[in-house]
Formats: structure tokens, C-alpha cells, sequence
């Protein structure tokens, strides 16, 4: 294992042997704990050798709460086929989980037939077991834990960023060869380049800065059209939505909404650019005040249009 | 229960700011009706339907009388004094209830929340420097700021539902010239309404509520209603103007914000000095954010940089939820700003309860 932080251009880099650098820093870091400016989407669960035994707790917690199984349940824990499946009885159900040595990973079966992978990391002879499943990791958060919350999503947005944020980075050095194929690559990822690209503009460089601006409007656009194509097609559906109405001390109702007055109002938001903040507001509200016949009369007319006309006039 | 006690000496020795907010409890929205209303829905949604479950799960966590939610998610770091003895700290408010204390230590700043329900009491506080002022209550589809004072429950009818029959119930006025109201709301209610009879014009539509800025029909009024119209909007026909929305019937009545029949209760009469004003009533946004802010109306403006007059609404019909989520976010930002403007914390209060609000589909956000 080779670790070394370098310093090039201002800008600290992590460089990596091999992927298991994640996981070796996320040993130390157990995904409870996590420091504030640490990424650690996968957390530790147990080790494989400490199964029965020290991590049974650790593991019988984590599968009461992701099989929802119940705190309250009593678990037993037994290890069989040459310690590679280790078998979970709770008083109703039975839980497997085998070691996939060649895969590098670990599987839990539940009796419904349910697959779910884990990582598995080895270290020192120890196999180290991460949960992996995004399911896994939300069951294990309190609704309320907002702070728990931010930690796993601030982790989703650092690991989704992280080879977007270093195509960026290549793409402003001066190797050319380099600077090129990250250009490509970074026109090939499109929506995922939009962020990193505005977060690392080098303004010193016209050429490059009028490039990135150039890529990162045209993704905008692409996305703006993207969502305009559904929204029109939601303008046909006329299904009620569910809106939860609060039963008491509550004197205004919220008016009636089907799927396309929000899509017409959506649509509003998204292409009428000459409209203020505040014209939009009026319009959204005259809107909702409408009879369906209303709305539907002044859906037909923006799609046969395609114009944003100023409601209260029309009324 | 915690036991009152006088102000920290050490507080102001150590450098934190005292921010005073006070709640103002309208009316139907009294802690202990709160407390009542949340017993009540405990006992009946119980069933497995959506919207039950939407109630237990996404409301009645939320929906509890502000101090009692503070209580609960800050734990004994808030105080609260039941029965407020005033000092310095607090405002002496003739109609206030109970007292939350708060410090931050991140923050360095120490809260001071109150509680009051009097009309009288939350015109003072509008004129009162530096101080948070929320309204927590209905906005009376935009006739303003409703309050009573009672114990127990409010009563369902008479004069307390519009222009009150003394200082300290009624509404305070902020809304429209002119605004539509159901004639189910006046006969649920029962008080005397003053509508605009069809012998005068026409109220001007620039004058009128959005919801009323549409062609006006003509409105005969049922029997029963014709005795509360009050004496000098009477029409010898008994026909009103008005319109239909949402399947009912609704009258065009006068409301507005200065020179009203609640005067001096109204914002035209009151010098606004409170540096923040969050109306958390329903729709308030769309009711009184004109009203409050712009030129051609009251025109309370905040500065740039903002450093004062902050002012909060909401975006659509709104509930019990928001006042105690905001004031938990705002107590619970986690940056230095003693004797700095508010902004920051007050941003991010906004942003993480609309974040709340959207999680929990609450239909409706802070403006």
C-alpha cells in the first residue's frame, strides 16, 4: 500500500494504489463517527471473524433494523460450510449470509428471496464486512437524525463528484494530451460535469473559461428540454392528486390540484423567463383559482400557442 | 418542570446578544386548544388510511404549541416559565403566557421566547425595537391577525371573529381593500360583515384581494344573515357584490390596512419597529406580503445590506407545523453572530424549514 498526500497547482490529491484506500481510511472512520469533511458512504458493519462472537451486536442491530424485523427480537447467530455462510434465527425468520471470497463481496439473503451485497475488504488476514445498499444505509438513519442525514448525503454527492471533480481538474492542466481526452470524457458525462465545471472556472485562462461555460449552458439546456418534454406530456393527465388535508385549525383549503395543473404550473416556472418572480406567483395563484373547465381551457390554449399570457387579464 | 429563574449575569458578561421573540398565539390557536387538538387526533387516526397515516407521521410531530416542541428537541437547555415574573428580559406584555429560554452557545446569542394572545399586545410588539415578532393563527382569508383571550376554548361565534369588542380581540388588519369571504364562514361565525351592497360602484379591481379580481356577480344574501350586515353597508335589496370560488358563494367585504374600521388595529396605524415580522397564517404571502412591503401600500422595506426589517410569509395554506420548525431552526444555527445583523441565521431557519416542509408534503413553504 503506497499512500502519499501531494500537493500540485494549490490543490491537495489524494493518490491511490488501488481502491482499497477507501475502505482502509473508512476503517478508521466508522460511518457513525464520521469527521465533518470525511466522505464515508459505506459503513462498517462487522468482521467476518468476529462472527459468532464480539460483532454478533453489531450485526443482530443492523438486521432488526434493515429486514425490520424488530428491536425486540432475539437473534442466534450460527456459522456453517467451513465458516463461509453465517445463518441468522430470529423467532420467525432465518437469515443468510455467505462470504463470496472470489467476488470480493458478501450476500445476505432474506426469506423472501431478496438479495443484498455488502463490501467485503480484507485486512491483516481479517475480511472486513461495509454496508453497501443505499436501503440499508437509509433504514439505519432516524427520520429525524437530520445530522445523520447530511453526513450520507453530503458522502453521496463527494463520491459522485470525485472522478467528475478530476476530469475538471485534467481538463484545466496544461498536459494537452490529457486536458483532451478529459474534454471528451467530460462532454461524454454531460449532467454530471455541470457542477464540478462551475465549481473550478479558471477565469485566467479565456479560452478554457468560455469553453466550460459554453458546455455547462448547453447541459442546462439539454435538461431544460429534457424536463419541458415530460411536463408537456403530463399536460394530458387529468388524475386528482392526493393532497393530506390537516383536519383541524385549519380555515383555507388548498385548492384542488390534478397532475397537469401542476405540470402547466412547472412548465410556467421552467420557459417564461419575462415573467418576475412575483407576476409568476399571481399567475399560479389566479391558476389555482380556476374551475378545471377554466385551467383546462387555458392548458389547450398554451399548447396550441405556446405563450404565457398574464392570467388575471384573461379572467 | 423547570424552575424560573432570573437572567444569567454571566450571559452578558460573556458577550451574548438577548433576542426577544414573541409568539402571538391567535386565535383557535391557543397552546392548550393545541394540546387538546393533538390528544384528539391521537385518539381518532388511528386506521391505516392515507391520510391517517399522514397525520401521525408527518404532522403530529410537528404540530405542538412552539415552546412545548423546543422543549422536547432541545431538551433541558430550554427553559420554560410557566407563570413569567417580569424582568429585564422579558417584555410586559398585560396578555402574556409563558416563557422559553435558550442559549446558544454557538450562536453566542441567548433567546428570550414569550408567548402573548392579545391584540393590544401584538400592535406593541409591531412597535417595538428589535424584536421578533411571529403571528401564529389564522389569517381570516386575509382579513389579518385574529386574536381573544379566553381560557379553555374559543367561543365559535361573535364579534372576536372580525373587528373584536374591545382592544384585545378581534382582528388586527393588514389585507386588502377589498376581499372575498364565504357567506359559510359569516354564518359559522356569526359576526357583523360589511359587504359592498350593488347600489354603490363597484369596488375598483386594483383594490381587491387577487381572488377577487374577477368579474363580480350580483349576491342576495339569505334571510338569516341580513340583521349582521352592519348598519352603514346596508342594501335596501339586500343584493352585495361578490363571486363564486371554489363551489361557494362569497361577498366582497371592506377589509384593508389603513384607516380601517379596527383602527388604530391596523398596519397604517402602527409604526412598524420590530426588526422581524413573520406572519405564519395561511397564505400570507399571497394575502399581505403586498401589503407589507411595497410602496404603494405600507412599504416596510428591508435595507440593503440587509440588517432589518425581515419579514416572513407563507405560500399557501399553512398549519401548526411551521412556527414550531422555524423557531427550532433558528435557535439551533450553529455560527458566531452575537450583535451582527440576523440574516444568516434567519436564511438558514427559512431554507432548513422549507426543507422540512417539503419533506413531510406540507403543501406550503416560507416566503
Amino acid at each position: 500500500m503506497n499512500l502519499s498526500l501531494e500537493t500540485r497547482n494549490g490543490t491537495q490529491r489524494y493518490h491511490q494504489e488501488n481502491t482499497i484506500f477507501k475502505y482502509i481510511h473508512r476503517v478508521f472512520n466508522s460511518w457513525l463517527n464520521v469527521e465533518a469533511n470525511s466522505y464515508l458512504l459505506k459503513k462498517f458493519l462487522f468482521c467476518w471473524e468476529g462472527v459468532p462472537g464480539k460483532d454478533d451486536e453489531q450485526l443482530l442491530n443492523h438486521l432488526q433494523k434493515c429486514l425490520r424485523i424488530g428491536e425486540s427480537a432475539e437473534g442466534k447467530i450460527e456459522k456453517a460450510e467451513g465458516g463461509k455462510v453465517i445463518t441468522v434465527f430470529f423467532k420467525d425468520l432465518q437469515v443468510n449470509i455467505i462470504l463470496d471470497d472470489e467476488n470480493s463481496r458478501v450476500v445476505l439473503k432474506d426469506p423472501s428471496g431478496n438479495i443484498y451485497e455488502y463490501f467485503l475488504v480484507k485486512r491483516e488476514g481479517k475480511n472486513l464486512v461495509y454496508v453497501k445498499d443505499p436501503l440499508f444505509i437509509l433504514r439505519e438513519l432516524d427520520i429525524d437524525d437530520e445530522k445523520g442525514f447530511k453526513q450520507v448525503a453530503r458522502s453521496v454527492v463527494e463520491e459522485a463528484y470525485e472522478a467528475p471533480k478530476r476530469m475538471v481538474e485534467i481538463r484545466h492542466s496544461e498536459d494537452e494530451d490529457d486536458s483532451s481526452k478529459a474534454l471528451l470524457m467530460l462532454l461524454e458525462i454531460g449532467d454530471l460535469a455541470l457542477t464540478p465545471l462551475l465549481e473550478s472556472l479558471k477565469a485566467e485562462n479565456s479560452e478554457q473559461y468560455v469553453w466550460d461555460m459554453k458546455t455547462v449552458v448547453g447541459i442546462q439546456i439539454e435538461n431544460r428540454l429534457k424536463i419541458a418534454n415530460i411536463l408537456e406530456k403530463m399536460l394530458d393527465d387529468k388524475r386528482l392528486l392526493r393532497i393530506p388535508e390537516v383536519p383541524i385549525g385549519v380555515e383555507e383549503r388548498p385548492p384542488p390540484r390534478r397532475v397537469c395543473d401542476e405540470a402547466y404550473l412547472m412548465l410556467r416556472r421552467l420557459l417564461s423567463f419575462e415573467e418576475t418572480e412575483e407576476e409568476q406567483f399571481l399567475n399560479s395563484v389566479m391558476f389555482l383559482d380556476m374551475s378545471d373547465e377554466e385551467k383546462d381551457a387555458e392548458i389547450e390554449r398554451f399548447k396550441s400557442t405556446k405563450k404565457w399570457v398574464a392570467l388575471s387579464e384573461q379572467i | 418542570m423547570v424552575e424560573p429563574r432570573e437572567y444569567r449575569v454571566s450571559d452578558i458578561v460573556e458577550g451574548y446578544e438577548i433576542r426577544k421573540i414573541v409568539i402571538f398565539e391567535g386565535i383557535e390557536f391557543h397552546e392548550d386548544e393545541m394540546q387538546e387538538w393533538t390528544r384528539r387526533l391521537e385518539q381518532e387516526y388511528v386506521g391505516n388510511s392515507y391520510e391517517e397515516r399522514y397525520i401521525r407521521r408527518y404532522y403530529l410531530p410537528y404540530a405542538k404549541p412552539p415552546l412545548d416542541y423546543l422543549r422536547e428537541n432541545l431538551g433541558d437547555a430550554f427553559e420554560i416559565e410557566e407563570n413569567p415574573t417580569f424582568n429585564n428580559e422579558v417584555i410586559n406584555f398585560e396578555s402574556l403566557r409563558r416563557v422559553g429560554r435558550y442559549s446558544s452557545e454557538e450562536q453566542k446569542v441567548r433567546f428570550i421566547v414569550m408567548t402573548a394572545v392579545s391584540k393590544r399586545d401584538f400592535k406593541r410588539a409591531l412597535e417595538t425595537e428589535g424584536v421578533h415578532v411571529i403571528y401564529f393563527g389564522h389569517s381570516r382569508y386575509g382579513r389579518g391577525a385574529c386574536f381573544d383571550i379566553y381560557g379553555g376554548n374559543v367561543a365559535e361565534r361573535g364579534e372576536q371573529w372580525e373587528n373584536g369588542s374591545d382592544d384585545d380581540d378581534g382582528l388586527y388588519r393588514l389585507g386588502y381593500p377589498y376581499l372575498p369571504v364565504s357567506l359559510e364562514d359569516i354564518e359559522k361565525h356569526g359576526y357583523t360583515f360589511t359587504p359592498v351592497p350593488v347600489e354603490s360602484s363597484s369596488p375598483p379591481s386594483e383594490s381587491r384581494h387577487p381572488h377577487a379580481r374577477r368579474k363580480l356577480s350580483v349576491v342576495e344574501i339569505p334571510e338569516n344573515l341580513r340583521e349582521k350586515v352592519h348598519p352603514n353597508f346596508r342594501s335596501p335589496s339586500n343584493r352585495y357584490y361578490g363571486l363564486m370560488r371554489e363551489g361557494k358563494w362569497h361577498l366582497i367585504l371592506h377589509a384593508g390596512w389603513r384607516d380601517t374600521s379596527n383602527q388604530p388595529f391596523d398596519l397604517g396605524s402602527t409604526e412598524l419597529k420590530c426588526r422581524v415580522f413573520c406572519h405564519f397564517g395561511c397564505s400570507s404571502r399571497l394575502h399581505f406580503w403586498d401589503i407589507v412591503r411595497k410602496r404603494e401600500y405600507k412599504g416596510w422595506e428591508r435595507p440593503r445590506p440587509p440588517t432589518d426589517r425581515y419579514a416572513y410569509f407563507t405560500t399557501a395554506p399553512s398549519d401548526a407545523r411551521i412556527t414550531p420548525l422555524w423557531l427550532y431552526y433558528l435557535l439551533t444555527y450553529n455560527r458566531k453572530n452575537n450583535f451582527k445583523p440576523w440574516w444568516d441565521s434567519l436564511q438558514y431557519a427559512k431554507r432548513e424549514t422549507n426543507k422540512k416542509l417539503r419533506s413531510i408534503n406540507a403543501g406550503y413553504e416560507i416566503y
